[in-house]
């Protein structure tokens, strides 16, 4: 109880802050600006992130969607992230916090963009992040602890307290793509009747993280009423990428809107 | 509380206060920080606390400090209509703060993700928004421009 209230205390105090954050107000419709939500020293690594979503339609029509990106980090805690397009062109995003710079390179046009606002929007993930965990404390109602270095489970608050208990569960370390990682598996129920249903909704969460890199290696998450979405990493490497993955191209043009729309600035850099 | 929530809070507090180390605080923001955190105490606590509480404490500060700084950085220098880019932008009319999305809590803890600038059509004119999506492509928070 005293840390989440001492988590209370930050969030209430820093969302005070937060609420001026995020995009520069001249930013246009459209702009997205890559979210880090952590800057990580010394864990050099590169792979590739597999997104799968599937959702069943009431009419037995099914959407899957799947996407493959690729990411870099150096040991200075650098970021590269390489979304290809449909047409071929990639979307690249490079965030230098030791520079506090930030770009987005448009691989088909050869321009790259520098965004103001993106110091400020990784320090509002940050808020949100830090609000989630701190909703995550309140709202679970079984806890997983060590004992004896054994994980137990134990239940918080009075029985029928809480209307969609949650539970968590630890589970045990495994290796995925060479990575030793830490497993995490959530659960909630939507009672019969909260929102109208007439059986109980199962929400589930499963999340494995490094350690060692610090990163999220494979999530699942599960909800009958949206869907199944997988997030995972796939040809993991840690080794240092190399420098140029983190410059501007030199035969790039930077771009930068103001007034009048886009224009043309100095090239190499 | 899980023994592994409380490392991994602490471990990202850490992590934030250490990005944000570089950063030094106004006295102005200083006080406002200080005096928030002293309203926000429970009269009724001992005043001993352990090394254990004060070090996510002191990161938590320096975060907050860092944010204050920030966000006073990145307020216009006329502090009113902003004009660039496709349409003026009036910073006075940005809602309050993000809303985090119904059940956001249950979707998997943010690694990395986007903040997209999006309009969305209404029967009162086209709204301006921010929306925090995550690595998998689910969103997480949004945020009302104009």
């Amino acid at each position: 109880m005293r840390h989440i209230m001492l988590v209370g205390t930050v969030i209430a105090v820093a969302s005070t802050a937060y609420a001026q954050s995020g995009l520069r107000g001249e930013s246009p419709v459209g702009t997205r600006v890559a979210v880090e939500s952590e800057v990580v020293k010394g864990a050099p690594y590169s792979a590739e992130v597999v997104n799968d979503t599937v959702q069943i339609l009431l009419d037995g029509n099914r959407i899957s969607r799947h996407t493959v990106a690729r990411v870099y980090r150096d040991s200075e805690g650098r970021t590269r992230r390489e979304v290809d397009r449909r047409d071929g062109t990639s979307e690249i995003s490079i965030q230098d916090p030791v520079a506090q710079t930030y770009w987005t390179l448009d691989s088909g046009r050869h321009t790259a963009r520098q965004l103001q606002g993106a110091g400020a929007a990784n320090d509002a993930a940050r808020v949100l992040e830090l609000r989630r965990l701190a909703e995550q404390m309140t709202r679970s109602q079984q806890l997983t602890v060590l004992v004896n270095g054994q994980p137990q489970t134990v239940a918080i608050g009075s029985a029928g307290e809480a209307r969609n208990p949650s539970t968590e569960e630890r589970l045990a370390p495994r290796t995925i793509e060479g990575l030793r990682v830490d497993g995490v598996r959530r659960t909630q129920t939507i009672a019969a009747g909260s929102i109208g249903n007439d059986q109980p909704i199962v929400v589930t969460t499963e999340e494995w993280t490094s350690p060692d890199l610090k990163v999220l290696v494979l999530s699942e998450h599960n909800d009958p009423r949206s869907g199944t979405s997988t997030y995972k990493l796939v040809r993991v490497a840690r080794t240092e990428p190399p420098a140029s993955l983190f410059q501007v191209p030199a035969d790039y043009t930077v771009v930068t809107s103001g007034r009048g729309g886009e224009r043309g600035a100095a090239g190499p850099r | 509380m899980s023994e592994m929530r409380e490392d991994e809070l602490q471990r990202r507090l850490r992590a934030m206060a250490m990005a944000d180390a570089h950063r030094v605080p106004s006295p102005e923001v200083r006080g406002r920080v200080m005096q928030a955190w002293d309203a926000r105490q429970d009269p009724l606590r001992p005043r001993r606390v352990s090394f254990r509480v004060w070090l996510p404490v002191a990161a938590s500060l320096t975060i907050v400090v860092g944010l204050m700084i920030g966000s006073i950085r990145q307020t216009p220098a006329s502090g009113g209509r902003v004009t660039a880019g496709s349409a003026p932008v009036d910073r006075d009319n940005v809602a309050d703060s993000m809303l985090t999305v119904p059940d956001a809590s249950l979707l998997p803890r943010f690694d990395h993700g986007e903040l997209i600038r999006v309009e969305i059509p209404s029967p009162a004119g086209v709204i301006q928004a921010e929306v925090l999506v995550g690595q998998d492509g689910l969103a997480r928070a949004i945020r009302v421009i104009q």
